[in-house]
């Protein structure tokens, strides 16, 4: 079998040395997108935790010729690009990335590793594996970092021909990652003994993803192992499906993109995890039980030529009253093509106004369908802010968030008025506590009405069925705590009026009436 | 000359054939599962089990589905793997879940200290199911397979886990069998005959060992391989040989040979060459006559019924995902 040389560009090279994936799950993220474009279905990935020596993932895509295989081999990163905007006509969904890149993730997770491949209709499959340079024996070759063009990145051996037991029908691509990358699994495996207890032995026991997401819920991030951080965000980014009964509490706006998942039929498991997207609104159930104090804002749909080119997004904001737990789901979530891009920018695109709490109670997603993808940096996980399609959908974010009709307007304004009927609430319970006053101090059961009908006087009382009614008239004060003041003052001289006999005693009634409701 | 990748790639493909093998069923039901039901019972709970179970993980869900293993909702907790070929390592964690595995071979995994293995250790039933010879050209006439299983009995003595099981299972073939190996497995029938206690013995089963070996190399390394592994545990523990058990495969150009052997502490070490359990376990293993022989005569309608389940079964597994 000859060895054969694998060139990367250099360019693309200084960006993989750089370590351009900040979690290893957006590393296995690009592998996942991979085999989403190769219309696979299911997606199984192996950390053989809690050691993470030996990585494998294996999908039932289309698979990948030896030719293909070779052709991107040659040139990492310069290989052709898929068209933009396209969608695949086997499958109806849209093409994420480039096939060389998903590799450049597999090199940034270890130094050896094999794929496997079988395509559709074909009775044989290759077996390639790969051998990568050690980014330090790369550095001291001559030349490395001048100008453009290519540079050795290790080598690969081929065999192709093979024939497995499950015949022509079957089609696959198997990845088995090994010599894993001290960098990569540092954390991971130092937290093992973390792994075992942070998640209940309900979870640790359970296939469901549900049981997983349940045990971490009210946790923070620094909390929970890497290792289930990694599941949770590979979950997070993947085109899966959400978990049972989310995103939101109404998903009525999110129907299409839900259903649009579903016919995916995608799924990906992870050690035995069935993984869904992690997210269901709002996170605090108190403001479900205790009353809904939370909103989906209208949902996002735009679209317009920027530049020449077709920018075409969805999406939602939501707001609860408290704060988004755990805070990683705070802020916006671009996805570009179902993938998740990065993680939640809680900067909501670097917005200009300082807005408090309320980001951290701000969540939402945009699901980019078009465009975009050319402001992606290399890694695929953070962008180029200069791009005009960036620059435009931040425009029409921050928009969204603090135009006239924005997000933060209605915030403050539902704010305004929660705070009121909370005041409201506060000054009716006053009252209900001074008429039992009242009722203790003169013997006098007095009803109290309330008829907001205009009326030349701020209030009547009926002497006979002992019913004070307050009016709306300009003599209240717009203050509660005024109000409610004024309002005690006037059940005060009902009560006396109605039991004095004389001047002094009805004055004696008034003063131990407001002295003891104070 | 064929690759390595294509070697493996062909093993790996008779490897299927022969795990979905109604006969290698017949050999799980008579051979193994008595061993482990009796081994589960001793120690009242699922067992620890350490196996290479090749690519569709087999043993494993006859074993669950017999309740020798307990299964948690992703995988198997109790049950440590090794697989050397990359693509088989796959499918099997795949269908296992987050079942601890090792890419590599057995020898390298115990001799090497690999964690994956040693983490679990002590284990109470080892499956040791090779598609080769014990006894590779490529290795030491003491293979690197012995020198492993050695080294598993001395750690069982010296953490006194007992009683543990051992099913072993290689391939017969005079030709990929290491020849010094062979010579020396000779010699050592030969020096048996020289001593009194299994002269009479020896000679009536083997009246010419030359002979005998051409004739029924099968045979041969059912002897062999018992007395071997007889003779590795007799400074740390007491042996039985519970069962051996052989079958012809591609028309009798080869056998498949088939050992269960029960490993029981012992209150004194004893380094006496020929313990009295020793020197009947000699004669254990040179008896043939307790060696089945299974063909199509031992497939029952039962062995045949839970053959369909369990390839119904693993199918399903793999179906999940294809």
């Amino acid at each position: 079998m000859p060895t054969v040389s694998i060139r990367v560009s250099k360019k693309i090279l200084a960006d993989v040395s750089s370590g351009i994936y900040r979690t290893p799950a957006n590393a296995l993220k690009e592998i996942v997108s991979n085999a989403f474009d190769a219309g696979a279905h299911r997606v199984y990935i192996s950390t053989n935790a809690p050691y993470f020596d030996t990585f494998t993932c294996e999908d039932d895509g289309e698979g990948i010729s030896p030719e293909d295989f070779k052709k991107i081999m040659q040139r990492i990163g310069s290989s052709a690009k898929r068209s933009r905007g396209t969608i695949s006509p086997k499958t109806g969904r849209p093409i994420i990335g480039k096939i060389g890149i998903g590799l450049l993730s597999v090199a940034q997770i270890c130094n050896r590793f094999a794929v496997i491949s079988k395509r559709k209709g074909t009775s044989t499959y290759f077996h390639a594996t790969v051998d990568l340079k050690q980014f330090e024996e790369i550095e001291h070759e001559k030349g490395y970092k001048e100008g453009a063009g290519a540079i050795d990145l290790g080598t690969y051996e081929i065999e192709e021909g093979l024939t497995d037991e499950v015949g022509r029908d079957r089609h696959y691509t198997k990845i088995i990652m090994e010599e894993i990358k001290k960098g990569f699994t540092t954390k991971l495996v130092e937290e093992k003994t973390k792994t075992n207890f942070t998640i209940t032995q309900k979870a640790k026991s359970s296939e469901s993803f549900g049981d997983f997401i349940e045990s971490i819920k009210n946790k923070k991030f620094n909390e929970i192992s890497q290792y289930d951080q990694l599941i949770w965000e590979l979950g997070l980014l993947c085109p899966v499906e959400y978990v049972d009964g989310g995103p939101l509490p109404d998903n009525g706006i999110l129907r299409r993109e839900i259903s649009r998942l579903k016919e995916y039929d995608f799924k990906v498991i992870v050690d035995g995890y069935e993984i869904r997207k992690p997210l269901k609104f709002p996170t605090d159930t108190r403001l479900v039980t205790e009353g809904p104090d939370f909103k989906t804002y209208p949902y996002i749909s735009f679209k317009e030529k920027v530049d020449g080119s077709e920018l075409r997004f969805t999406g939602y904001v939501f707001h609860q009253r408290t704060k988004v737990q755990p805070a990683e789901l705070q802020g916006m979530l671009i996805r570009i093509k179902g993938i998740g891009v990065g993680s939640y920018d809680r900067t909501f695109m670097h917005y200009p106004k300082a807005e408090g709490p309320m980001f951290s109670q701000l969540t939402g997603e945009i699901y980019v369908e078009e465009g975009l993808e050319e402001a992606l940096n290399i890694d695929r996980n953070s962008f180029n802010e200069m791009h005009k399609h960036y620059l435009r959908l931040q425009e029409y974010l921050w928009d969204f968030l603090g135009g006239e009709d924005g997000v933060f307007k209605d915030i403050r304004g539902r704010s305004k008025e929660r705070r009121e009927k909370d005041h409201a609430a506060q000054s009716e319970m006053e009252l209900r506590r001074f008429l039992g006053i009242i009722g203790r101090i003169e013997g006098l059961s007095i009803n109290v009405n309330r008829d907001l009908k205009r009326e030349d006087v701020p209030f009547t009382y009926d002497n006979r069925r002992k019913t004070v009614t307050f009016h709306a008239h300009p003599f209240w004060a717009r203050s509660r705590a005024e109000r409610a003041m004024q309002e005690k003052v006037v059940l005060a001289i009902s009560a006396a009026k109605s039991g004095a006999s004389t001047v002094e005693d009805f004055e004696k009634k008034i003063l131990q009436l407001l002295s003891r409701g104070k | 000359m064929r690759s390595d990748i294509k070697k493996v790639n062909e093993r790996s493909v008779e490897a299927f054939r022969e795990f979905a093998d109604p006969i290698k069923h017949a050999a799980r039901e008579l051979l193994w599962l008595p061993e482990a039901k009796s081994l589960r019972e001793k120690k009242k709970g699922y067992l620890k089990y350490f196996t290479l179970p090749g690519k569709w993980a087999w043993d494993i869900f006859f074993f669950e589905r017999n309740g020798i293993l307990e299964k948690q909702g992703r995988g198997f907790p109790h049950v440590r793997f090794c697989d050397n070929n990359r693509e088989s390592y796959a499918t099997a964690k795949r269908l296992l879940g987050n079942t601890v595995g090792k890419r590599g071979n057995f020898e390298d995994v115990v001799l090497n200290g690999r964690k994956e293995f040693w983490d679990g250790f002590p284990y109470d039933l080892y499956n040791l199911d090779f598609c080769g010879t014990c006894l590779p050209d490529e290795q030491p006439p003491f293979s690197d397979t012995f020198e492993a299983i050695t080294t598993i009995i001395e750690n069982h003595v010296s953490r006194r886990h007992f009683p543990f099981s051992l099913l072993l299972t290689m391939k017969a073939l005079a030709d990929e069998t290491n020849m010094v190996a062979q010579e020396e497995l000779k010699a050592n029938i030969e020096t048996n005959r020289a001593d009194a206690c299994f002269a009479d013995q020896i000679n009536e089963a083997i009246p010419d060992t030359e002979r005998f070996v051409r004739a029924n190399f099968a045979d041969f390394i059912l002897i062999s391989i018992a007395k071997i592994i007889c003779h590795l545990a007799k400074a740390h523990c007491d042996v039985e040989i519970r069962n051996r058990a052989k079958y012809p495969r591609q028309n009798g150009a080869y056998f498949i040979t088939k050992f269960v052997f029960a490993f029981r502490g012992r209150e004194q070490r004893s380094l006496r060459i020929a313990s009295p359990m020793y020197a009947s376990n000699v004669l254990e293993a040179v008896a043939l006559n307790n060696v089945m022989t299974i063909d199509q005569s031992c497939i029952s309608r039962e062995i045949k019924r839970s053959h369909g389940e369990l390839v119904e079964y693993v199918k399903s597994k793999y179906e999940e995902v294809v």
